[in-house]
C-alpha cells in the first residue's frame, strides 16, 4: 500500500471518521495509540521524509506540552479529589488533573498526526480531480482552487521583492512603527498585483473554453479501489482497538466538554 | 464588398464597447471583415483599445466585464451576445502577453488535458492530440515538465500549443512576444507563421511593433487612440501612406530634415521629433489625405504613429538617393529590401546604412568606477548564481546586461546594488568596500529601480512620494518642496501630482518610480527591466530621461532584453551566460560577434545589424568583399578601448 496512491476523497473520508471518532474519548491510552499507530503508517506507507515530518510536527507538539502544563498545574476546582502524584513548589499534581491533562493534550496530537498523514501523501492536482469525481464538486471551484495554488510560489517572490523594493525606498531609515501604514505598504501592492493576475488567469481559463458546465470528461480518472477500502477499514480499525485497549484497562469515560 | 458568410471568420459592424455608461467608448464604431485563412495584424498606440477588441472577438467581452456592446460582431457565424461565455472560446483562442498567469496547472500535461476537457474530448483521443500538439510547437520532452520550470518563451509556446489542441479555427495573438527576451521572440513568430502556413485557421496578431511579422501577414489594421479604426488594408499600402505623408512634411515645412527612416534610427534629439506627445505632431503625419477617406469617424484625435518595418523605413532612407529601382513595391523585410536595391549599387547601400547606425550621438568617454564588483560569486543552496563576475560601473556611463532567462542578471543587480550580499568576491563603492559605507550613505548614492514601479510606492500622493525620503532625512520642507518641483517637471508629473501613484498610467507609474530613486540626487541608478510592460512612447520617454542623466554624470546600469534600446542608449554592455560574464564591451563589437556566439546568449542583432549582415552576404554572392570604407564600429572601438584603458 502506497498511501499516495490512494484516492485522495476516501483518505480523507478515513482522516476525517477518524478525528471523529476519536473527539469522544476522555482518557490518555485511545488517543496515545492512536497517534503511534497513526505515526506507524505514515512512516511506513507515506514516503515522507522524517526530518519534514518532525519539523511540521514541532509546533504542534510545542502547543500541546504547553497546554498540557497549565492543565496540570492549575486544574479546575470542581475536580473530585484524587491523590496527589507529585509536589512541585507550591503545586500539587493531582492523578485526576495528569490524566485529564494528557487526554487532551494527546488527542490533539492524534489529531495533527492524522491531518499531517493526509498533507503530506495527497497532491493537490488529485485531490481535487478525486473530489469532482467522486464528490460532485463543481469544476468552477475545483479548477478556481487549483489556479489559486500555482499562485502560491508566485505571491510568495513576490512578497520577497517588495521588502527589498520598500527596504530601498526607506534608504537605511527605520521602518515606521505604525502597524497600520506597514500593512497598509505591503498590502495594496501584493492585492492590487492579485486581482490583476486572477482577472488575467479567469480570462486565460475562459478563452480555453471553460465553462460552468458540469459535464467534462477527464484524462485522468482518480479511481476508488479495494486498497482504499482496506486503508478506511485500518484507520478505523486502530481507533476502535485503541478504545477496547483503554476500556480494557479501565478507562470508560467519555469527553463532555472538558477543558 | 459583400460575402458569403460562411467564407468570413470575423464579421464586426458598428462595434462600440463601454465599460460605464457615462465613460468614453473603449472601442468606437468599428466595421470590418476578415476572411477565413486570413492573417491579420493589429497595430496601435496604447489605450486604443487593441487588446479589448482581441477579448471581443473571443467572447470574454460583453460577458465577463458586463461591457456595453453595441453594433455586431459574429464570429465564425455566431454572435457573441448570443454565445454562452466560454462557449465562443472553443473556436477562437487567445495566447495573452503574461506567460505567467495563463495556466490553472501545475504540470504542462496536465494544462492541456484541462483543455480537451473544457471540450468534453473523449480521453482515449487525448494522448494524441496532446502530442500533437507539443510537437507542433517543439515541447514533446516537456510533456511531464511542471510548468513553472519551463522558461518564459517555452510558456509561450504551451499557451499556443493548448489552443492548438482545441484545433481552433480563429487564433488570436494579444501581443504574444512583448515580454519574451529577443530570441524566444523570434523563434516564437516563426513558429506561428509555419504553423499558419500549414494550418488552417484565421490568425489576428496584436503587436505593438510589426518587424516579424508585417513581412508574411496580408493585412493590417492599425486602430488610434478612442478606439477607431485608422487603416485597413495591406502592410505595405500602410508603410506607403506614412512615408510618403513624412516626405511630405519633411519638403514642406522642415527641409534640413532628412528622411524619416534616419530620424527614426538616429539619436535621441531625432527620436524625440518623430515620436513627440500626442497633439503635437504635424498635419501632415497626423492625416495623410487618404488615410481620412477611410477613417470611420469624421473629427477624431490624431494617429498617434505606429512603428513602422524597419525594411521599409530603411528603403525610403536609401530611395531618397537613389539605391533603389523604381517601380519595385516597398520591401517590408530585409530580404526584400536587398532585392530591390539597384544593381551595383549594393556597395553604396551598404554604406547609407552603416551610416544610420553611426548617426547615434556618442557622448564623452565614461570616467573613472565608482561601482566594482570583483570576482563575484553568489550560491543559492548548491547553485551557483554568479560564478566569478567581474563587473565595472563607471560615472556618467549607461552600462546594460543582457543574457538569457536566469542567467543571473537581476542577482547581479540585487549584488550591485547592495541587496543580496555576495558570497565571495568584493564590492568596491568609490574604491571603499560595501561593508564600510552605512546603509544609509549606501541608499543615497546608489537607486534601485524594480521591475513593477507599484512594489517601490510608499505614499499617499506622487508629491509625498518624492519628498518621502528626503522627508525622512530631515530635510527642510522648503527646500524639499522646490525639489519636488523641479522633479515633478523634469518627469512630466506636473499635473498629476496630488493623484495616488496607483492611479498613473503604467509610463508615468515608471517615470515616478526612477524620479523618486533620484531625489537623494543618487550617483548610481540600477534598473531592472524599467521598460518591462511600458509601450513604445513610455519606453522612449524614460530612455530620453535616463540619457539626459546619464550626460549629467550619472551612471546607468540597465537590466534589458531590448536590443534597439542597447544600441541605441548603451556605452557598453555586459552579457551574462550561466552566471558568468561572457562579454563585456561596447554594443558594436558585439553585434560583430558570431551567429552563434549570439544565439547562445539568447541575443539578437537589432534590426539595422542585421540589415547589414545580409547586405554584405549579398555582396559576397555578387564576389564582392564587403569589408573597406570606414566603418563606424571601428571608431567606438577606440572610444571603448580609451575607455577600458581608464
Amino acid at each position: 500500500m502506497d498511501l499516495r496512491e490512494l484516492n485522495p476523497a476516501v483518505k480523507g473520508l478515513a482522516v476525517i471518521l477518524c478525528v471523529l471518532l476519536l473527539s469522544f474519548a476522555l482518557n490518555p491510552v485511545t488517543p496515545l495509540l492512536t497517534l503511534a499507530a497513526t505515526v506507524i503508517v505514515t512512516w511506513s506507507f507515506g514516503r515522507v521524509s522524517w526530518g519534514r515530518w518532525l519539523l511540521l510536527f514541532a509546533p504542534f507538539l510545542l502547543a500541546a506540552c504547553s497546554y498540557m502544563a497549565a492543565t496540570v498545574l492549575f486544574p479546575r476546582e470542581s475536580m473530585a479529589p484524587s491523590p496527589v502524584l507529585l509536589q512541585l513548589g507550591g503545586f500539587e499534581v493531582t492523578r485526576a488533573a495528569a490524566e485529564l491533562a494528557a487526554s487532551l493534550g494527546l488527542r490533539v496530537l492524534a489529531f495533527s498526526a492524522l491531518s499531517l498523514l493526509f498533507i503530506l501523501t495527497t497532491d493537490p492536482t488529485r485531490l481535487m480531480l478525486s473530489l469532482m469525481q467522486q464528490c460532485r464538486m463543481p469544476p468552477k471551484l475545483a479548477y478556481g482552487i487549483l489556479a489559486g495554488y500555482q499562485f502560491l510560489p508566485l505571491m510568495q517572490e513576490e512578497f520577497r521583492i517588495l521588502r527589498t523594493a520598500q527596504r530601498v525606498r526607506d534608504g537605511g531609515f527605520r521602518r515606521s512603527r505604525n502597524p497600520l501604514l506597514q500593512l497598509h505598504r505591503t498590502a495594496i501592492p501584493l492585492l492590487a498585483g492579485a486581482i490583476r493576475k486572477a482577472e488575467r488567469v479567469s480570462a486565460a481559463m475562459v478563452s480555453k473554453g471553460f465553462t460552468d458546465s458540469p459535464y467534462r470528461t477527464f484524462y485522468k480518472r482518480v479511481r476508488v479501489t479495494a486498497a482504499d477500502w482496506l486503508f478506511l477499514a485500518l484507520m478505523v480499525g486502530i481507533v476502535l482497538l485503541s478504545y477496547l485497549a483503554a476500556w480494557r484497562l479501565g478507562y470508560t469515560r467519555l469527553y463532555n466538554g472538558e477543558l | 464588398m459583400t460575402r458569403r458568410p460562411d467564407e468570413l471568420a470575423v464579421e464586426v459592424d458598428g462595434l462600440r464597447l463601454a465599460f460605464e455608461e457615462e465613460e468614453e467608448p473603449v472601442l468606437n464604431g468599428l466595421t470590418f471583415e476578415v476572411k477565413k485563412g486570413e492573417a491579420v495584424l493589429v497595430m496601435g498606440p496604447s489605450g486604443s483599445g487593441k487588446s479589448t477588441l482581441a477579448f471581443c472577438l473571443n467572447g470574454i467581452y460583453p460577458h465577463a466585464a458586463e461591457a456595453l456592446l453595441d453594433g455586431r460582431v459574429r464570429i465564425l457565424g455566431q454572435d457573441v451576445r448570443e454565445a454562452q461565455p466560454g462557449e465562443l472560446a472553443r473556436k477562437a483562442g487567445v495566447v495573452f502577453q503574461d506567460f505567467d498567469s495563463q495556466f490553472c496547472m501545475g504540470k504542462v500535461e496536465d494544462e492541456l488535458a484541462f483543455c480537451l476537457e473544457n471540450l468534453s474530448v473523449p480521453p482515449e483521443q487525448m494522448d494524441a492530440r496532446m502530442d500533437k500538439a507539443l510537437a507542433q510547437v517543439g515541447l514533446q520532452a516537456h510533456r511531464r515538465s511542471a510548468i513553472r520550470e519551463l522558461s518564459g518563451g517555452q510558456k509561450q509556446k504551451l499557451a499556443l500549443a493548448c489552443i492548438l489542441a482545441m484545433r481552433p479555427e480563429l487564433l488570436i495573438l494579444d501581443e504574444p512576444v512583448s515580454n519574451l527576451d529577443p530570441f524566444a521572440a523570434e523563434s516564437f513568430r516563426s513558429l506561428v507563421r509555419e504553423l499558419h502556413a500549414r494550418g488552417a485557421f484565421t490568425l489576428l496578431v496584436v503587436d505593438h511593433q510589426p518587424d516579424g511579422w508585417a513581412g508574411w501577414m496580408s493585412r493590417l489594421l492599425v486602430m488610434e487612440p478612442g478606439g477607431t479604426l485608422a487603416y485597413d488594408g495591406d502592410p505595405r499600402g500602410y508603410a506607403e501612406l506614412r512615408l510618403a505623408a513624412a516626405d511630405k512634411e519633411a519638403n514642406g515645412s522642415v527641409p534640413a530634415r532628412q528622411s524619416g527612416a534616419a530620424a527614426e534610427i538616429g539619436g535621441e534629439e531625432a527620436a524625440r521629433v518623430e515620436r513627440p506627445e500626442r497633439g503635437a505632431l504635424p498635419d501632415a503625419v497626423r492625416t495623410p489625405a487618404p488615410l481620412a477617406a477611410i477613417r470611420t469617424s469624421a473629427p477624431s484625435p490624431p494617429a498617434a504613429a505606429v512603428a513602422l518595418p524597419l525594411a521599409a523605413e530603411t528603403a525610403a532612407h536609401l530611395a531618397a538617393r537613389g539605391l533603389l529601382a523604381p517601380g519595385r513595391p516597398l520591401p517590408l523585410t530585409g530580404e526584400e529590401l536587398v532585392r530591390a536595391i539597384v544593381p551595383g549599387c549594393l556597395p553604396a547601400a551598404l554604406e547609407a546604412v552603416r551610416g544610420l547606425c553611426a548617426q547615434r550621438s556618442r557622448r564623452q568617454p565614461a570616467g573613472e568606477p565608482v561601482l566594482r564588483l570583483e570576482q563575484g560569486v553568489l550560491r543559492r543552496g548548491r547553485r551557483v548564481i554568479l560564478d566569478g563576475v567581474n563587473a565595472a560601473v563607471r560615472r556618467g556611463e549607461l552600462l546594460a546586461v543582457a543574457g538569457p532567462n536566469g542567467a543571473g542578471k537581476s542577482t547581479l543587480a540585487g549584488v550591485l546594488g547592495g541587496l543580496l550580499r555576495p558570497d565571495g568576491g568584493r564590492l568596491l563603492l568609490e574604491g571603499r568596500p560595501l561593508a564600510r559605507w552605512s546603509e544609509r550613505e549606501v541608499r543615497r548614492r546608489i537607486g534601485v529601480v524594480f521591475q513593477n514601479p507599484e512594489h517601490q510606492f510608499v505614499a499617499e500622493s506622487v508629491e509625498a512620494e518624492l519628498a518621502y525620503s528626503r522627508n525622512r532625512r530631515g530635510v527642510p520642507a522648503a527646500q524639499t518642496a522646490r525639489e519636488v518641483d523641479a522633479m515633478l517637471e523634469a518627469f512630466r508629473l506636473a499635473g498629476r501630482r496630488a493623484e495616488s501613484p496607483y492611479r498613473l498610467s503604467q509610463g508615468q507609474k515608471r517615470r515616478l518610480s526612477v524620479a523618486s530613486m533620484l531625489m537623494d540626487e543618487q550617483s548610481i541608478l540600477l534598473c531592472d527591466e524599467p521598460t518591462f510592460g511600458q509601450d513604445r512612447h513610455g519606453t522612449e520617454q524614460l530612455m530620453a530621461l535616463l540619457n539626459e542623466r546619464v550626460r549629467q554624470g550619472l551612471s546607468v546600469v540597465l537590466i534589458t532584453h531590448d536590443m534597439e534600446l542597447i544600441h541605441r542608449y548603451a556605452d557598453r554592455v555586459l552579457v551574462l551566460v550561466e552566471g558568468s560574464v561572457v562579454f563585456d564591451g561596447p554594443p558594436p563589437s558585439l553585434w560583430d560577434e558570431t551567429d552563434g556566439f549570439l544565439a547562445s546568449a539568447h541575443l539578437v542583432r537589432p534590426g539595422l545589424f542585421s540589415l547589414i549582415r545580409l547586405l554584405e552576404a549579398a555582396m559576397r554572392e555578387n564576389g564582392q568583399e564587403p569589408g573597406g570604407g570606414a566603418r563606424p564600429d571601428e571608431q567606438l572601438r577606440e572610444v571603448a578601448a580609451w575607455t577600458c584603458a581608464n
